[in-house]
């Protein structure tokens, strides 16, 4: 069953980004083409199969606790807007 | 001397004799990368005087009587890697001038064995791979065949010799893919042999730096510049054990090769051809072939898409203008998040996230994703069958190397072209690929798939097999590029 | 109607580490904003995660001190949504295998009995940063020094009734929390942070009523008051005949009331899955039980044997056990000065009152546990007065010097010296005709008068009972000569 434009509706809105009516409509069509194409993957029987929840073959990978001063001078460079030692963001309306 | 006939091995080797300087290599370089560059539209960024000064240190150095085993080997990095030297781009319209505040743990390396870095190249859209994500720079063309866009615009770049070694990331398999189609070595290591620190990660479960070189013998050189522990990669720890393979034998009678009847299906007849053909001699190398099954390749493609939307959508969340990146104009800071991100992504970045989004909400989770994370364990299965059977496995690299027009292709076919690249990347195996026949005039490549660690043993047996086969440059016989 | 009131917290606590959860920041409070950053925290393109070893280490302790369950592996997953405070879009949390689950602990109910309170899970995640509205409303301002800073947070099931037992459950856990050492658990500070659930639901029903979420409550006080608040609030509605909104409350410490709060948590989908650039922690069995092994002995424990071991009353066993650091300063005493009665009246009674007034905690108190040993040891050797004694940990409390050199220093010691004392009294005695004449006319009660006129004269360095002695003595001798 193809899914409605509001699918592509909710996930802009979750994932945030301004995205034009006539995109939009696009990638409805294609979610569903997308949709159609994984179905031979759904099909896939996987029962007694456990998922793998991490892929790499490493474990326990941990640093010691040991405090550094960090690349405050560059990383502060990159910032679009940065003042008095802060982060800037345009007013919050809830 | 001419330059372009010069792989890294030979042209460290005459700047560490001081047969040629850095400089005078680096000058040369440079003349001929810009020059190709308004044809190819490979470099997102090539170096000036930043990059001749740091031949004039390298040098410095070699007067001294310091030798170093990549000196002066001109190289260049993936757009979506960091050299705080350079702007990264990122493949986005947003880091135009955005400098990073470190370098990539690869970087640094090659840099430290001598190397100069000359430019970043070209990436698809947030460093998706270019043939299926236009970067704001516009696509970077196979200079066999500049109708067809490079998936990897390092390996065209190789090609023609706008640089003698790349760095670029791997992940659906652009850089192996880009190797296949221009002619070129590109090698996708063992995930933890080479740090993704300085990487932009789009999917931290298949993204990976590679190397690609016009020459095996480079390939080989610059994995032992930048192979091992990195602490700011956790991948890397398994570098400090010693799983590493050891020496491997070089004769290839003791070798056992797999081939996948699948493979032949899979691709256009005439490269299942030219497959059954590249067989034949590798048998009468001596290797020892054996048949191996991998039916799950289709929904290994299928399950990667899955997942890697999934991890993308999620790492996408960052960009959001606060800290880096270009900030849109904004009122309040939705209106921030949804204009910033707007000029941040491409088309393929948008498409990633929306989709990694529905296939992440509720409802949809244990039906896409889950099932993906299950399939995934069933490939892993079915290629370490496949594995405890060989020594190598054989598998192409593209479908075709037939004339195609990415730019207005549709999306589902695209995705279709990794079905040899991305399965391998959900194994965690090294793969190389390597220059083994040619179609029309246009090369084509296999990949070679090795055992966890088995790195080097890869780069040696390509040696091997690759004697068959001389490319001549692009431009200089064939008179597309050049 | 009555109804049943049904509670569950969860409590962030921080870790008391050096260094961040997954980078070198300094994990300390600092007043500058966004001095405790760097490109792994702030999410940069290329920069990669790395778990601190500690913070694994300490979240293990607080589980196996909450009576918890283990998980022999354990991954990190990814809660996503956007807030300026949060620089990846997401945050990094145990949602599907937390470290630690199905714990309890016992507090005393309403009616003073035991009651178990269960613990769902404890897992371990990372703090957001901070964001600071300007005053004139034109824009906000984010500081990302606490953003990374290691948590774990603890989840009770629905178990608590009552806003007492909340209270009560909060300062049992806190009490442990310190114990092991995880976290300094300050309230005010931020170390530790409480958001409760609470619904009503009518006396005898089991299923659960709608809930609403109180968030920002800053003292153990704030959190009783608004529990009893939104009590009342929830009952007063139920008694209506309307329904409880599900909804985010915050509690507002001026007005005393709850207030809705707005934006960021309104109902989300996280999307929750497992960060694939953190890799899982595997515990074995022997790791956990070494951890088990090094808990130190907890409160009640330890309460139990000081009565046992040193015939303390209960109260004070409770009182010194309270704190790791006061029944750890307690024992360490001890071992020098063998009568614990005495050593704690010395601990509750003169230490703990200028503890309060300096605001300084035991372990930062430069008067040490050999140090009160050596103070209760002059005072057992005559050495000097017990009223001087309190002078002298008030000059050794302040300026770190040993009892002895005080003393030293300050010419303190007592006056055992008998002709001088002699002299002292014989100024008294005729100082004070009337005093010894009441002594001498049977009113012995005066002496307590002259010894006290003695200790004046001698700044209170006179032997008392040496004095007492002497003056008895000396007024006797008169008697026999009038």
């Amino acid at each position: 069953m193809a899914v409605e434009i509001k699918a592509i509706e909710n996930a802009i809105r979750v994932i945030k980004i301004e995205i034009d009516p006539v995109d939009q409509k696009r990638l409805h069509g294609e979610l569903n083409r997308f949709l159609d194409w994984l179905e031979s993957l759904e099909a896939v029987d996987t029962a007694g199969v456990e998922p793998i929840r991490f892929g790499h073959n490493v474990v326990n990978s941990l640093r010691d606790d040991q405090a550094a001063a960090g690349d405050l001078k560059e990383v502060r460079k990159a910032a679009p807007n940065f003042d008095d030692g802060f982060y800037m963001v345009p007013p919050i309306i809830e | 001397m001419n330059y372009f006939d010069l792989t890294a091995v030979k042209a460290a080797e005459a700047v560490n004799n001081k047969e040629i300087s850095a400089r005078h290599l680096i000058e040369n370089i440079l003349e001929h990368c810009i020059d190709l560059n308004k044809k190819l539209n490979t470099f997102t960024y090539i170096a000036g005087t930043e990059a001749l000064e740091h031949a004039d240190s390298v040098d410095q150095k070699i007067n001294s009587g310091y030798s170093m085993p990549l000196a002066g080997v001109p190289i260049a990095i993936g757009d979506n890697i960091a050299y705080k030297e350079m702007p990264a781009g990122l493949g986005s319209g947003a880091f135009r001038d955005y400098k990073p505040p470190f370098s990539a743990a690869a970087v640094e390396k090659l840099i430290g064995a001598g190397a100069v870095v000359i430019g970043k190249t070209n990436t698809g859209d947030m460093g998706i791979a270019l043939n299926k994500a236009l970067s704001p720079a516009g696509p970077a063309l196979n200079p066999w065949n500049i109708n067809r866009i490079s998936e990897s615009a390092g390996a065209a770049a190789l090609a023609v010799r706008q640089c003698m070694l790349i760095l670029e990331s791997d992940s659906e398999g652009a850089l192996r893919q880009g190797a296949a189609t221009c002619g070129v070595f590109g090698l996708r290591p063992t995930p933890g042999r080479i740090s993704r620190y300085g990487l932009n990660i789009c999917s931290g479960s298949f993204d990976q730096v590679g190397l690609a070189a016009a020459a095996v013998a480079d390939v080989s050189l610059a994995f032992q510049a930048v192979v091992g522990y990195d602490e700011r990669d956790i991948l890397t720890s398994v570098s400090r054990e010693s799983r590493v393979k050891s020496e491997p034998g070089k004769i290839p009678n003791e070798i056992k090769l797999a081939f996948s009847p699948e493979s032949f299906d899979l691709i256009d007849p005439i490269s299942a051809e030219k497959l059954s053909q590249f067989r034949e001699r590798c048998s009468s190398h001596g290797f020892i072939l054996v048949e191996t099954p991998l039916k799950l390749l289709n929904n290994a493609l299928k399950a990667f898409y899955v997942i890697t939307y999934a991890e993308t959508s999620s790492t996408f969340a960052r960009f959001d203008g606060i800290r880096y990146g270009r900030a849109a104009e904004a009122d309040n800071l939705e209106d921030l998040y949804y204009k910033t991100r707007r000029l941040t992504f491409g088309h393929e970045a948008q498409r990633r996230s929306v989709f990694g989004t529905y296939l992440l909400s509720k409802g949809n989770f244990e039906h896409y994703y889950q099932q993906a994370l299950k399939v995934w364990s069933l490939v892993k299965q079915e290629f370490a069958e496949t594995m405890s059977n060989c020594d190598f496995l054989v598998l192409p690299t593209v479908k075709s190397t037939a004339l195609k027009e990415s730019e207005d292709s549709d999306f589902l076919k695209l995705l279709d072209e990794d079905i040899f690249t991305a399965p391998v990347t959900m194994t965690g195996l090294p793969s190389l690929t390597l220059p083994a026949w040619r179609e029309n005039n246009f090369p084509a490549g296999i990949q070679l798939i090795g055992h966890p660690f088995s790195d080097e043993m890869l780069i040696n047996i390509a040696d091997i097999i690759k004697a068959e086969i001389e490319y001549p440059v692009p431009g200089n016989s064939e008179g597309e590029a050049g | 109607m009555s109804y049943e009131v049904v509670i569950g917290l969860e409590v962030h606590v921080e870790l008391h580490t050096q260094s961040k959860l997954f980078c070198a920041c300094p994990n300390r409070f600092v007043p500058d904003p966004n001095v405790n950053t760097c490109s792994v925290c702030l999410g940069f393109p290329g920069a990669l995660p790395r778990l601190n070893s500690e913070a694994v280490s300490l979240a293990l302790l607080a589980s196996l001190a909450l009576n918890c369950e283990i998980a022999s592996i354990s991954y990190f997953d990814r809660k996503n949504y956007f807030y300026p405070d949060m620089p990846k879009g997401y945050q990094i949390s145990q949602y599907f295998e937390p470290i630690g689950r199905n714990g309890h602990i016992d507090i005393e109910d309403d009616r003073g009995e035991l009651k178990r309170i269960c613990i769902g899970r404890v897992h371990m995640e990372e703090d957001a940063g901070k964001l600071v509205h300007s005053l004139a409303g034109d824009a906000s301002m984010v500081d990302y020094n606490r953003a990374g800073v290691p948590l774990i947070e603890i989840v009770t099931e629905p178990d608590l009734r009552s806003s007492g037992e909340a209270r009560r459950y909060l300062e049992k856990l806190k009490g442990i929390l310190e114990y092991v050492r995880v976290s300094d658990c300050k309230m005010e500070e931020g170390s530790l942070r409480c958001d409760a659930n609470i619904s009503l639901r009518p006396m005898g029903s089991t299923i659960l009523g709608s809930k609403t979420e109180l968030k920002n409550m800053n003292s153990f006080k704030a959190v009783e008051k608004s529990l009893e608040h939104e009590i009342r609030r929830q009952k007063k509605i139920l008694d209506s005949g309307s329904h409880v909104i599900t909804q985010t409350l915050r509690w507002d410490d001026n007005s005393q009331q709850t207030i809705a709060m707005r934006g960021k948590l309104q109902a989300h989908d996280y999307r929750c899955f497992t960060d694939p650039e953190l890799a899982p922690i595997e515990l074995t069995e022997a790791e956990i039980e070494k951890a088990r092994s090094s808990l130190p002995e907890m409160a009640e424990a330890r309460a139990c044997r000081f009565v046992k071991e040193y015939g303390l009353p209960d109260y004070d066993a409770r009182v010194l056990t309270a704190s790791r650091s006061m029944a750890d300063y307690f024992e360490n005493c001890l071992k020098l000065y063998d009568n614990p009665k005495l050593v704690s009246n010395w601990v509750m009674g003169e230490l703990t009152a200028r503890l309060n007034s300096t605001g300084l905690d035991i372990e930062q108190c430069a008067f040490l546990p050999d140090h009160l040993a050596e103070l209760l040891n002059m005072v057992d050797e005559n050495v000097i007065s017990g009223k001087i004694a309190k002078d002298v940990l008030d000059k050794s409390f302040e300026k770190g010097k040993s009892p002895r050199q005080v003393v030293e220093d300050e010419g303190l010691l007592q006056i055992s010296d008998q002709s001088e004392l002699e002299t002292v009294i014989d100024v008294v005695i005729a100082g004070n005709p009337e005093s010894v004449d009441n002594y001498l006319g049977g009113k012995t009660k005066a002496i307590g008068f002259l010894v006290g006129q003695v200790m004046k004269e001698t700044r209170g360095k006179a032997n008392p009972q040496l004095v007492n002695e002497l003056l008895v003595k000396k007024l006797q001798e008169q008697q026999s000569q009038h």
